[in-house]
């Protein structure tokens, strides 16, 4: 915050100071250029103009005439100069001391030109009446003298024009008459009482006249000299140099200002450059975290895509994991059922094909008794020359079959044929059994959901498990009049399976099971499986529906057993409760609904890894989020 | 009891069943009780009750039966009557039953159900025939399970014993030349260093050596380590070698695996026990094949079987037993046959190569 307050001055700052060297770098206006100019040519014209007029002067003094109009207008332009000046001078910058100084020259050149104009227009009036009394000298003298000559006052004419000609004389420039003698010359001719009496008005005028002229003659040479030695074309050179100083100073401060503007302009220019430089590398270093950054989220990126399939990875294996320990539960009870079915069948192979050597055996007695029995009754009397020797060969033949009789004890070889035939009947009775037993288990070649007689299927599962069971427990059925339910008979087999198979695991030595079957309410019915077994703690009583909580050792049991029951319970809309006390046994009951509310797809076709893998998807979501 | 053994010699030999189920024991009864003297037993008390009682000569006895598993049932007849020759008759042969059957029960044969009738009455004739023609074995000395103690008793009591004494009076007679008992170190395989002039069986008993059967380099060291040096171990990697050490050096005991070359390795040790029953065979296998077990009970009566990987503990005390197996067979020449094989099928280079060692029969028996 601080930093941008402090940028936005200085950069105000900046841009002050470069609009103020603008500003003062601005080119000086035409007028002062013309004004300065101006300014000289005036003082050259002044110079001039004043030399012109005291030349005028002095010539119409020297010629003795009035100056003229020329004169005047010489007069009149220096003294119109001193304004001119001052209006120009005002126009010429510079600094506040050459102002005040071109101020000051000009005032002072106005007041010298004001002297001058004074001077000059006294100069001139005295001039003009100089000249014009010289010239009524000039041109009445004559005329006087001839109104004399006239009048025959001739001496007294000669003495008019004596001072006529010592007048003009007087007058000229080199005049060498002295003004007293004119002066005496007009007290004599006024002392002339005849020219008095004459014309009196004439000569007193003309003494007048010449007295003026002796009176001014002088006055006017001094005035003029004076005039001359007034110095305004110095005055004026003063002008000139202070307006050309403070014109050249305000040049200078312009050049110096664009100088600096220059240096300035530069100046900024290279910190703009440095700035942009900055910026470019900032702008650089930007674009290059920014590419870092999109780097960054791209590998970010890549690594959540890895860690995604590993995690995905990791739930396809979990689940293919889940799926082979499903399997391999199914395995391993499917071992244990094999191995209970494979002894259950190959027990009676083996006295079947036993008893079946032993029934051929014993045949092969009664074929060779038969035999003998045959010898001794198929010999015919007339075939033999007399009757004792028919007799003879018959008792021998009839002795042969008394020792055979006697030997092979044929009675108890018959008793034991009959027995061998009747095991072996009841033996094949019992593979028929298994076989069937087998394939209702399965119901591979039945449709999956089907209307299924609970106690028939518990009768088909005993026998299945009739291996696993015999030797823990004897099995006792109570049977209700319940009705047929609908449901997966597969599966429900593969539930009273595996809570038989648990039931007879729980039991250490021997023990008993006891199955119930009974109506529950109007519309299911309850299977109960008990067994006289070690109980389950309380404890894990809870979590004994877990997949894969097992208290069984490592590699007898995956611990999937009850959570497929659960599961398919589950599934048929049933439920399962549980019962038990440690050391006393448990009861395991299922309730199945008799009808089925609604089709339910998930009884048909799948098996029960995938239903315990379709129970599970939401907690293989969870840990994977864990994971 | 004497003059009842006495007595009894003469009559028909005593054959005892169990079976829990009743229809087998029917079976048997007939198809046996005019030849033997048959006891009939469904379950195994009632079988030990009677072998306490009677002396039984043969027992066959299901595996699968309540409260008491067959192998339980035969485990406890060689306690309690060694005479008594033992065969195994289940309907499922489970890996535990094989492999209890042999290192449990030491049974003679394993037969499954169903048993064709000529295969089973030639079986309980020929184990009845032994019964009755050969001595019985000596009681067990040494009780196994104790896996520290097994080799210290052997070697100690024994061999090590019987050897120094052995090299004392070698030496005093300045024949002796060679190392007498092998360290683990050292090379066990016998090609390698060259036959000492003086016969090797001089200095050490005969029979007290173990020839190792395995490619398995690590088997090899775990067999070592059993015997901690106190015997020498011979290791071969093919069959003639097997026969070379066997010549050279007499062991008394194989270790074979049968992971390798299964064919050729079953059909060598059921040939040698064939033409050397008192070579006493330890199988070691990685995996537990029922059918392969049960070959090598019938066929090659192997002493134990041992899972890979070993242990040396549990190698110790089977070769204990082992060694034990082979003097006691040894002394008494007659007890091989109790250990008579099911024939096989010609040998070819293998029958050819164990020809040449009927006569090491004749260096082993001191």
């Amino acid at each position: 915050m601080k930093r941008i307050a402090i940028s936005i001055v200085l950069a105000v700052a900046a841009l002050a100071m470069l609009v103020s060297l603008l500003l003062q770098s601005r080119s000086l206006p035409l007028e002062v250029h013309l004004s300065q100019n101006e300014i000289a040519t005036q003082v050259e014209r002044v110079g001039e103009d004043f030399a012109a007029l005291i030349a005028t002067l002095d010539a119409a003094r020297r010629e003795i005439r009035d100056p003229g109009d020329a004169a005047a207008s010489l007069l009149n332009r220096v003294a119109s100069s001193a304004d001119a000046m001052r209006q120009m001078a005002d126009v010429i910058p510079g600094t506040a001391g050459q102002r005040d100084r071109l101020a000051r020259s000009v005032e002072s050149y106005a007041a010298t030109v004001k002297e001058v104009e004074d001077l000059a227009r006294r100069v001139l009036d005295e001039q003009r009446t100089y000249a014009q009394n010289v010239s009524f000298v000039r041109d009445e003298g004559p005329r006087i003298i001839q109104q004399m000559r006239d009048v025959l006052l001739d001496a007294e004419a000669g003495q008019v024009f004596q001072l006529v000609v010592a007048t003009l004389d007087f007058a000229s420039p080199v005049g060498t008459v002295p003004a007293t003698e004119l002066r005496n010359m007009v007290a004599a001719l006024n002392g002339n009482e005849v020219i008095r009496a004459n014309i009196p008005r004439e000569i007193e005028r003309l003494g007048e006249t010449v007295l003026a002229i002796a009176a001014a003659k002088e006055p006017l040479e001094n005035r003029l000299r004076e005039l001359g030695q007034i110095p305004v074309p110095q005055r004026a050179e003063l002008v000139r140099a202070a307006a050309r100083d403070a014109y050249r100073s305000a040049a200078s401060t312009v050049e110096e200002a664009r100088l600096m503007l220059s240096i300035y302009s530069v100046a900024l220019l290279i910190v703009v450059g440095f700035a942009a430089f900055r910026l470019q590398a900032s702008y650089r270093a930007l674009n290059r975290s920014h590419a870092e950054l999109e780097q960054l989220n791209q590998s970010l990126e890549q690594r959540v895509a890895e860690r995604t399939q590993e995690l995905a990875d990791a739930l396809k294996n979990l689940k293919e994991s889940q799926v082979q320990l499903v399997q391999a539960e199914k395995m391993s009870s499917l071992g244990q059922l094999v191995a209970g079915i494979s002894h259950e069948i190959n027990t009676p192979l083996l006295y079947l094909s036993n008893n079946a050597v032993l029934i051929q055996e014993r045949l092969q007695l009664f074929r060779d008794f038969v035999a003998k029995c045959n010898e001794a009754f198929s010999l015919k009397a007339e075939e033999f020359k007399d009757r004792n020797a028919f007799q003879a060969q018959f008792i021998g033949a009839l002795k042969n079959v008394k020792k055979m009789l006697k030997q092979e004890d044929l009675e108890s070889c018959l008793q034991e044929a009959e027995d061998l035939a009747q095991d072996s009947i009841e033996g094949l009775n019992d593979l028929t059994e298994m076989a069937q037993s087998l394939k209702d288990f399965s119901r591979l070649d039945r449709a999956p959901v089907a209307s299924f007689d609970v106690n028939q299927g518990l009768d088909k599962t005993l026998i299945i498990a009739r291996n696993l069971i015999k030797h823990k427990a004897e099995v006792r059925k109570f049977y209700g009049d319940v009705p047929e339910i609908e449901c997966s008979p597969s599966q429900i087999n593969q539930v009273f399976l595996n809570l038989l198979t648990n039931a007879a695991q729980a039991i250490e030595e021997r023990g008993e099971i006891v199955i119930t079957t009974k109506r529950h309410g109007d519309s299911h019915v309850a299977i109960s499986i008990a067994d006289t077994g070690c109980g389950i703690p309380q404890e894990i009583m809870d979590k004994i529906c877990d997949p894969f909580f097992t208290t069984k050792e490592v590699g007898k049991g995956t611990g999937l057993g009850l959570s497929i029951v659960n599961e398919i319970v589950r599934r048929h809309g049933g439920e399962l409760k549980i019962e038990s006390e440690v050391g006393k046994g448990s009861v395991f009951t299922v309730i199945l609904p008799i009808g089925q509310r609604k089709e339910r797809p998930e009884l048909e076709g799948l098996d029960d890894a995938e239903a315990l893998l379709a129970e599970d998807a939401e907690d293989n979501a969870a840990l994977a989020e864990a994971v | 009891m004497n003059m009842e053994m006495q007595a009894q010699s003469d009559s028909r030999p005593r054959l005892l069943f169990v079976d829990d189920e009743q229809r087998v024991l029917n079976s048997m009864r007939i198809m046996f009780r005019r030849e033997f003297d048959l006891y009939l037993a469904s379950h195994g008390q009632e079988a030990l009750d009677i072998v306490k009682d009677r002396d039984i000569d043969v027992i066959v006895a299901d595996h699968r039966m309540p409260q008491m598993t067959g192998v339980e049932v035969l485990t406890k007849v060689r306690k309690l009557s060694p005479r008594t020759v033992r065969i195994l008759l289940t309907g499922y042969a489970d890996l535990d039953a094989v492999e209890g059957s042999i290192n449990e029960g030491e049974v003679f044969r394993f037969l499954t159900k169903p048993c064709p009738p000529q295969q089973l009455r030639a079986t309980v004739e020929l184990a009845a025939k032994l019964a009755r023609s050969t001595p019985p074995p000596p009681p067990e000395p040494v009780a196994e399970g104790d896996e520290e103690e097994a080799l210290e008793i052997i070697l100690e009591a024994d061999t090590f014993r019987e050897v120094e004494r052995r090299n004392a009076t070698e030496q005093q007679d300045g024949s002796f030349a060679s190392t007498t008992v092998l360290p683990a170190h050292m090379k066990p395989v016998a090609p390698a260093t060259p036959a000492p002039a003086t016969e090797p069986h001089k200095k050490l008993p005969p029979g007290f050596g173990v020839i190792v059967f395995s490619t398995d380099e690590e088997m090899v060291e775990t067999v070592q380590q059993a015997v901690r040096g106190r015997l020498p171990v011979h290791k071969a990697t093919n069959v003639v070698q097997v026969v070379k050490i066997l010549k050279e050096h007499k062991p008394g005991v194989l270790i074979t695996d049968i992971s390798d070359d299964k064919a050729t390795i079953q059909s060598l040790t059921a040939r040698l026990k064939q033409h050397l029953p008192e070579l006493v065979t330890i199988a070691v296998s990685p995996h537990r094949d029922v059918l392969d077990m049960v070959w090598l009970i019938n066929h090659g009566q192997i002493f134990r079987f041992l899972r890979k990987p070993l242990s040396p503990g549990r190698c110790a005390v089977s070769l204990q037993a082992a060694l034990q197996h082979h003097r006691t067979l040894l002394k008494n020449p007659e007890l091989v046959k109790r250990h008579a094989v099911e024939a096989t099928q010609d040998g070819g280079v293998v029958d050819s190569l164990l020809g040449k060692l009927k006569s090491m029969r004749r260096l082993w028996a001191h």
